[in-house]
């Protein structure tokens, strides 16, 4: 093989790496948000992201699904909440996702 | 600035966004004016005999129940209408690298104003300046510009009190009723005007 095709092939494993579930715009938001915090209810994701509340909820499936956030419909007080937080799996995930971010973009010409 | 650093200064910023935090900051501050007018008013008295115990307290529990006074309002009033969110409490290592320069700072200054080495009027501009860096610093890290008229009110009435030769206590009094005015107008003006901005959501 010869070293530009290697070379070629290298940069698409690098890309290959980046996670896709977080790789997306809004659920990457979402992530982000979330590492930074305890926990964030329904209400608040809602406004910081500015999605609509059936979006909103998709993306949060999807994650509910792969593990990385967990739900739990809970009360503060007498208000009821929709409380979301990033597991231990996805706090790893999102980790992982800023260093194979790091790596792709580290080869990209200026 | 790239837009994870907005997200996590949007996020951070949440905390400061209806005023609460500074209404009871404002409530704390016009406390120690209070103590330190009743001292002036009477050098001699119960309440100046007993300030090196009551000062502490009024600095210490007060803290401790803003916080939780302010979350207990926030309950109430943002969290039903722009949502609810728990901070992730700070790690061990950043809780030392905030408090032993704190530390150090104060022993350094207790240890120079005790030997006679500080004149007080530069204490109370230190004092000015210092606390005006506690208000810069939020406002840097969160991107809160009423933070910084906050920092600069500081500096200027710590500047103002320490060229007025109104006395240590009578200057201290004036200082932090100060800070309590700005801090009780800048909380108040946010509140109101998240409060018109904003609306619990409409039930479906």
């Amino acid at each position: 093989m010869d070293d530009g095709l290697r070379e070629g092939s290298s940069v698409l494993a690098t890309l290959g790496e980046v996670d896709r579930l977080i790789h997306e715009p809004a659920r990457l938001v979402i992530v982000t948000i979330l590492y930074t915090l305890e926990s964030a209810d329904f209400l608040f994701l809602l406004r910081e992201t500015g999605l609509s509340k059936g979006n909103l909820s998709s993306h949060l499936t999807r994650l509910e699904q792969a593990r990385y956030v967990s739900i739990e419909k809970t009360f503060h007080g007498k208000l009821p909440l929709t409380v979301c937080r990033l597991t231990l799996v996805g706090r790893q995930a999102y980790r992982a996702y800023r260093e194979q971010l790091k790596r792709a973009v580290a080869h990209m010409p200026e | 600035m790239n837009p994870t650093d907005q997200i996590l200064k949007r996020t951070y910023r949440y905390w400061y966004e209806d005023g609460l935090a500074e209404l009871a900051g404002a409530s704390i501050f016009a406390l120690m004016g209070l103590l330190f007018y009743i001292q002036a008013l009477a050098p001699h008295g119960p309440v100046t005999a007993l300030s090196a115990l009551i000062l502490p307290v009024i600095v210490i529990a007060g803290m401790l129940s803003a916080k939780r006074i302010v979350r207990t309002v926030k309950e109430r009033v943002t969290y039903p209408r722009t949502g609810f969110v728990s901070y992730r409490s700070a790690s061990r290592a950043r809780r030392w690298w905030t408090a032993v320069p704190a530390m150090v700072l104060a022993s350094l200054t207790a240890a120079w104003v005790l030997r006679g080495g500080l004149p007080f009027n530069t204490l109370l501009l230190l004092q000015g300046w210092i606390i005006a860096v506690g208000f810069a610093l939020p406002g840097w890290r969160y991107g809160l510009r009423r933070f910084f008229w906050l920092a600069v009110l500081s500096g200027l009435a710590g500047t103002f009190v320490s060229r007025s030769g109104w006395g240590i206590d009578l200057s201290d009094a004036a200082f932090f009723g100060a800070l309590a005015l700005g801090l009780a107008l800048s909380g108040g003006l946010t509140l109101c005007s998240y409060l018109r901005h904003t609306q619990p959501p409409a039930e479906a």
